[in-house]
């Protein structure tokens, strides 16, 4: 597999690219209602095999099987009565306010006025399904109608777009943003990670024998599938970095690759890292931490953690998120971006209470080790179905200081 | 897009390829150009494949245009008809690896998400429905059909000029292969086939001497609407007060 990767010196056509910043960033995930919540629960230790995991029944009689869910709790935003498309649509109208809310009042505490006539991406890749998945008469669907709700929700003034390539969707968004921030007229837009419960994502999910039975074990020696999980995230960017702006995206690539539609290419991630960190000005070895994929599936981390070792000729510390927000499909990116920055600069980890597998020589942290020293420079890495892979690097402005 | 905002860097763009009909017999056309009838694809990714292929054809026949001008032009006129004309069996030419690959779509797979729903009713649902609701399958086809790894995505919306606007946004110097798709209400797959004229490392005059179609030796230069897509006539686009214009050759 490695012969197969390119020559990490070689970039070819890839030049820098000016970064963008985060301005405001907002989560209702499985760990809570706001990323302060989230961040609470992380800190307290909460396993993530057993906090916020609820068990979904599908099918009926011998053949039901109940699978694992990370879903948003009741307290945060009661489950939609199934076959109530109204409820459905009110509760995820709830999700995308207090999302979108948080990103305002931190881009506001950066005295960036909320501004809501540039572009707005919304990222999912299971859209509105849920609001008509269990109707005997369900009107047919698409990602545009769902997007333009969202979009009237937020009396949205700018151009919208839906972004939907499966695990990628949100990285994707990220990087239309980029390209409206940095190379377009725009100076602000804001991206939405969207993804929210329903049972035809869980049974199809089932029907590839993708899921485990019991939880998300990434990199894990008896991990046997990927949990799924629910995430609304809403993350403000800006072509110019707002007064106290914590992180820019200085580096973002997406590589489709059409050899494994179900699985990860090597190549291709390796493709992703290194045209992300080209376009950041950046090699591995400047590289302070990663963010992995690593959403517990026993082919996929196999792949990922084989381009990781021939990448980095010293690995950096390595987290997942996936264990602890489950798969949140096409929200991940945005729903991993916000909950890593928030992490990193709260000096949180999300727990693991899993062994390695010591055949994949990936040291995922675990949880209780703080980092030697606060990565500058972070890659994060989201693998999609469909051949998606993309890699995103991040760099921390305050560290940035320090360092001149 | 607001007008006393930054242009974009490219500013200016060459449509060197286009597939803008669909004729009755598209699929038949689609399984001669593939040798073979597509397996486990649902009728959206066909379409997108469909128009992708001749849009790409439609570069190669256009490269060989360019080459029979060129030629002609070269000697006096004395090779001309020397070419073969462009034929519809003309295989299509690569998409470079650093290019860009876009669709854009109202509805997306909405036909096969009905599907998907109307087994999901039944208790179960097909991994090969489930993917077909996916529009990273589409662009992973596309890939695979193509013989191409590169930056791909997937935008919906209700406006093609407003995907189309954001294509041409930061694309590379290699270009955009952009497609608008649909299935429902009515099967469409139009496409394009876009390289920069202008930006910061490629310039009018190289890309001519790189082999491209030739400029238009006139061009009138117009707002930019949904219905000009499909003109044969647009020959340009470029970043204008009001964002995107056509420019058509007269």
């Amino acid at each position: 597999m490695a012969a197969a990767l390119p020559d990490p010196s070689v970039s070819p056509g890839v030049s820098r690219r000016p970064p963008v910043y985060l301005a405001g960033r907002g989560l209702v995930s499985c760990l809570g209602g706001s990323l302060a919540a989230a961040l609470d629960t992380l800190a307290a230790g909460a396993s993530p095999v057993g906090a916020a995991t609820v068990r979904v029944t599908l099918g009926e009689g011998s053949d039901a099987e109940s699978w694992p869910y990370r879903g948003i709790p009741a307290e945060v935003a009661p489950s939609a009565p199934s076959g109530n498309m109204e409820a459905w649509y009110e509760r995820a109208r709830e999700l995308v306010r207090r999302a979108v809310e948080q990103a305002e009042k931190q881009a506001d505490a950066g005295n960036l006025a909320a501004d809501r006539s540039g572009p707005l991406f919304v990222a999912s890749s299971s859209n509105d399904v849920g609001a008509v998945e269990a109707l005997a008469d369900y009107p047919s669907t698409d990602c545009t109608d769902f997007t333009r709700r969202i979009a009237a929700w937020l009396d949205w003034q700018g151009p919208v777009f839906a972004v939907s390539t499966a695990c990628t969707s949100a990285m994707n968004a990220l990087a239309a943003a980029r390209d409206m921030l940095t190379d377009g007229p725009w100076d602000s837009a804001l991206v939405l990670g969207v993804e929210l419960s329903n049972r035809f994502t869980l049974a199809s999910f089932a029907a590839m024998q993708l899921l485990s039975p019991e939880a998300a074990r990434p990199f894990g020696a008896a991990r046997d599938g990927l949990v799924l999980g629910e995430a609304v995230a809403a993350l403000r960017l800006t072509r110019h970095a707002p007064p106290g702006a914590r992180w820019a995206v200085a580096g973002l690539a997406g590589v489709v690759d059409g050899s494994d539609p179900a699985g990860a290419v090597a190549p291709a991630i390796a493709r992703a890292i290194d045209t992300a960190l080209a376009e950041a000005g950046r090699q591995a070895a400047d590289v302070g931490l990663v963010k992995v994929q690593a959403a517990g599936s026993p082919g996929n981390d196999a792949v990922e953690a084989a381009v990781l070792a021939e990448r980095f000729a010293s690995l950096p510390p390595l987290v997942t998120l996936k264990a602890a927000l489950g798969h949140t499909l096409g929200a991940s990116g945005a729903a991993e971006l916000a909950l890593l920055t928030a992490c990193l600069e709260a000096g949180v980890q999300p727990p693991r209470d899993w062994s390695l597998d010591p055949a994949l020589r990936m040291a995922l942290a675990d949880g209780t080790t703080p980092l030697a020293a606060p990565p500058r420079t972070v890659l994060a890495l989201i693998l999609g179905f469909g051949g998606g892979h993309a890699a995103l690097v991040l760099e921390d402005l305050d560290g940035r200081e320090a360092a001149q | 897009m607001s007008a006393n905002r930054t242009p974009p860097v490219n500013r200016l763009w060459q449509v060197t390829g286009r597939s803008v009909g669909l004729p009755a017999d598209w699929h038949e056309r689609l399984v001669a150009r593939l040798g073979q009838r597509p397996r486990r694809l649902g009728t959206w990714t066909e379409l997108a494949l469909y128009g992708a292929l001749e849009c790409l054809a439609d570069v190669a026949n256009g490269l060989d245009s360019a080459e029979t001008v060129r030629a002609t032009a070269q000697d006096g006129g004395a090779s001309a008809g020397v070419l073969s004309p462009a034929s519809p069996a003309r295989p299509p030419v690569l998409l470079p690896p650093d290019a860009w690959l876009r669709i854009g779509s109202e509805r997306g797979c909405a036909a096969a998400i009905g599907v998907g729903l109307g087994q999901f009713a039944q208790g179960w649902v097909l991994p090969f429905t489930f993917m077909q609701t996916l529009p990273s399958q589409t662009l992973a086809a596309l890939a695979r059909t193509l013989g191409w790894q590169g930056d791909g995505s997937f935008v919906a919306g209700t406006d093609p000029l407003q995907t189309l606007a954001l294509a041409c946004t930061g694309a590379p110097a290699a270009g955009v292969l952009w497609g608008w798709v649909d299935e429902l209400p009515e099967p469409r797959s139009l496409w394009l086939r876009l390289e920069p004229l202008s930006g910061a490392d490629r310039g009018a005059e190289g890309r001519e001497a790189a082999g491209a179609l030739p400029l238009p030796a006139v061009c009138t230069f117009r707002p930019l609407r949904a219905a000009d897509l499909a003109d044969p006539a647009l020959a340009l686009l470029r970043w204008g007060a009001a964002g995107l214009e056509g420019g058509f050759s007269d």
